[in-house]
């Protein structure tokens, strides 16, 4: 065998290994969005009241045709109005915390690295506080705690971007900023709080506690155009993550510009973030642990990895949310506490087991 | 013969009319009535009320007064539910949870078709996003039981949804005539009269100093009832706060009324009051209150803070009236419009000089718990 046929053999085989490792991702992604909408099909005909798989599926498929007999009075009000809103937010913000904790961990060079990493759910906690304890905002009527919630969430990035973007955007100086505001953030609402009756105090400690129960169409409606436009933008630039990953001096000799790279995938999650945070208040973990996930599964290439952690989020937090809403029926605990009950040890199983794999 | 064919014809239109007008309009449709709830909503109720759901202690209190109990099919969250006044209470689902009145799980809400949710006028976050999830399915009012200016009103509106109004009435009467009596005799009180009270309220500690100053809603009324005045009236805070220790020590004190939730300490089925003696005794203990007048006259008095938001709050200003003014109402006998209250009103059977702690200690007859 000459040497060209050698070399092309092992051009044809680098291929088909290449073809198949990609073909396993896109299975990977292939598989994620049926499980995610057969998790939307359990979740729906799941719930306090006792609706029947008939029930909910004549309901849903039938929205508006006349004549519907079903055996659950009220169940179309409850399908309808009360479960599939918060599914619907649930699967948005699952997205959204999934695809920007990837983006984050890949921009801040920092696997910790969640959405809330740059104090925007602190920030967003103290609009919030403020406008339930003092009734003080931007906007009035139903949007005065999320319209604040929303503007601090946007201060605080906007504060970070500004500091650290007189240091060149490194990671060091993002995170660290992110950090100080923070804290001050948290100090700002403790202060807050300490001024607020003890109702409202209780009320505002509520907020920031992640809770999808806010949700209803008109939410949605606001929430989905940003959402969309937003996780488009990041699928879309996720190829110059791939070469960042290579280091910061490869990815500028390659082509890619660095700075606006990092700060324009920053301003994306950011406003992603401080959308959703706004209505559901902070839902934890997801963030952090949905892109590791993936990662131990399909590997680095952002291509892959941000799209499918935004699918692993979504699934995780629907899965949180029919815990949250059945485990104690008719109490419905907040979903921010169960992500974690049902994250970590998913986490911890998957790191036990890639330390198996890698001895 | 033609006779009796007339009387035959009368009889068969006065069968159709009984039959296809009677029922229509006065048998089977249901009657309408229009409120105006404590939040000053126009609601329209169908009539018969019979599946109602409600959020709120005071709501539970107000729903026995008028004798409507039987039609509770789902409650709110209540930490520790009297099984005494509600014996079959652990039977109803629960339809409302923390962090408030308005937290309600909208799907069991709904699946319990209730036709009326009973909601307490609180300023709380949450009504409307919670009223427009079921306001296409389920009615819903707020109402107030337990302020003094408000509770005739909405007593009023609960006799009328439920065609209650006599035992409506008679709740009325009994609270406007007690308070009448306080009022009667604290009204004509001068300035220097008026008793300096300090209001120690906390969530089970002892030594958490927490009071409220006169912007919480009811205060200024309070005073005026009770003939007080409240030393902490200009808490610089929205309705109260943790209070500066050293200031409070410069106060003048001429009494100090406790009224800190403290767990397992009063109720109908307490009857031992070994927790309230011990934690009032903590309480004047404290450095902040050893010195003040209010201990050294032993004038430190434990309430239970349940009936600040009950129709019950007539018993909370019978005891304190007593409390203040004690040579105003020496021929006043608190325990006894309690005792009144729970028999006629709640429809016990229940003996409060054998068993029950809702106050220590007791003006009168407190054989039980000086021995």
């Amino acid at each position: 065998m000459s040497d060209l046929s050698i070399i092309q053999q092992k051009r044809i085989d680098l291929r088909q290994s290449y073809l198949k490792h990609k073909g396993r991702k896109q299975l990977f992604v292939g598989i994620l969005i049926p499980a995610v909408l057969i998790l939307v099909g359990f979740a729906v005909s799941t719930g306090s009241a006792s609706i029947s798989f008939a029930d909910v599926f004549a309901v849903i498929l039938k929205k508006n045709l006349p004549g519907l007999n079903l055996e659950t009075v009220h169940a179309d009000v409850i399908i309808w109005q009360l479960r599939l809103p918060r599914i619907i937010m649930g699967v948005m913000t699952g997205m959204v915390l999934g695809s920007s904790g990837a983006v984050m961990q890949v921009v801040l060079k920092n696997p910790l690295a969640d959405p809330y990493m740059l104090g925007i759910a602190s920030a967003a906690s103290f609009g919030a506080s403020l406008a339930i304890i003092f009734g003080i905002g931007f906007w009035s009527g139903p949007y005065l705690v999320i319209g604040n919630a929303f503007f601090f969430s946007l201060l605080s990035s906007c504060l970070i971007l500004g500091l650290s973007g007189k240091k060149e955007a490194s990671p060091e100086s993002m995170v660290l900023t992110g950090l100080a505001l923070l804290f001050f953030f948290q100090a700002m609402t403790t202060i807050v709080q300490y001024f607020g009756d003890a109702d409202a105090v209780k009320a505002a400690v509520f907020w920031t506690v992640g809770n999808l129960g806010k949700a209803d169409w008109n939410n949605i409606s606001i929430l989905f155009p940003l959402v969309v436009g937003g996780l488009l933008l990041l699928f879309w630039r996720s190829n110059d993550l791939n070469i960042m990953n290579a280091g910061d001096a490869t990815a500028k000799s390659l082509g890619v510009n660095v700075g606006f790279t990092r700060i324009f995938n920053m301003i994306i999650c950011s406003l992603l973030v401080a959308g959703v945070v706004s209505f559901t208040g902070t839902i934890g973990f997801v963030g952090l642990v949905a892109p590791h996930v993936v990662r131990m599964i399909i590997g680095c290439d952002n291509k892959f990895l941000v799209p499918a952690s935004g699918l692993v989020g979504s699934a995780l937090l629907i899965l949180a949310d029919t815990v949250a809403r059945t485990v104690m029926s008719p109490i419905i605990l907040p979903v921010g506490a169960i992500t974690a009950f049902l994250g970590v040890p998913l986490f911890v199983y998957l790191i036990i087991k890639k330390n198996g794999t890698n001895q | 013969m033609l006779r009796e064919n007339n009387i035959l014809k009368l009889y068969g239109l006065f069968l159709l009319f009984f039959i296809f007008f009677v029922p229509g309009n006065a048998i089977g449709k249901q009657n309408e009535i229009t409120i105006n709830d404590a939040m000053g909503r126009e609601v329209s109720i169908k009539q018969p009320v019979n599946r109602i759901a409600f959020s709120g202690t005071c709501i539970a209190e107000a729903l026995k007064i008028i004798g409507v109990w039987n039609k509770v099919v789902g409650r709110g969250y209540m930490i520790l539910p009297d099984k005494q006044l509600y014996p079959d209470i652990e039977n109803l689902p629960v339809i409302a949870m923390e962090p408030g009145p308005y937290s309600i799980n909208c799907e069991k809400l709904l699946e319990l078709d209730v036709d009326l949710l009973i909601t307490v006028n609180v300023p709380f976050a949450g009504f409307k996003g919670m009223n427009d999830k079921i306001k296409s399915r389920t009615k819903v009012i707020a109402l107030d039981m337990f302020q003094p200016d408000t509770v005739k009103k909405n007593f009023e509106i609960l006799g009328k949804i439920f065609n209650e109004e006599k035992r409506s009435l008679a709740y009325l009467n009994w609270s406007e005539n007690v308070m009448n009596k306080i009022v009667n005799k604290t009204s004509k009180l001068a300035l220097a009269q008026r008793k300096k009270y300090f209001f120690k309220w906390s969530s089970g500690s002892f030594d958490e100093i927490y009071s409220m100053s006169d912007k919480f809603p009811g205060m200024t009324r309070l005073n005026e009832i009770l003939g007080g005045i409240n030393i902490a009236a200009n808490l610089n805070r929205a309705w109260g706060g943790t209070v500066d220790p050293e200031w409070l020590m410069q106060q003048d004190i001429d009494i100090i009324i406790c009224q800190d939730k403290i767990l397992n300490g009063y109720g109908i089925g307490v009857d031992n009051n070994e927790v309230i003696r011990s934690y009032r005794k903590k309480a004047m203990g404290l450095p902040v209150f050893a010195s003040s007048k209010a201990v050294k006259n032993n004038k430190v008095y434990m309430i239970s803070p349940q009936f600040l938001y009950s129709p019950g709050f007539v018993i909370y200003f019978a005891y304190l009236a007593k409390w203040f003014h004690p040579d105003l109402f020496h021929d006043f006998n608190p325990e006894f419009i309690h005792q009144e209250y729970l028999t006629r009103f709640m429809e016990l059977d229940y003996n409060m000089k054998k068993h029950g702690v809702f106050v220590y200690p007791y003006s009168t007859d407190a054989t039980r718990f000086y021995k």
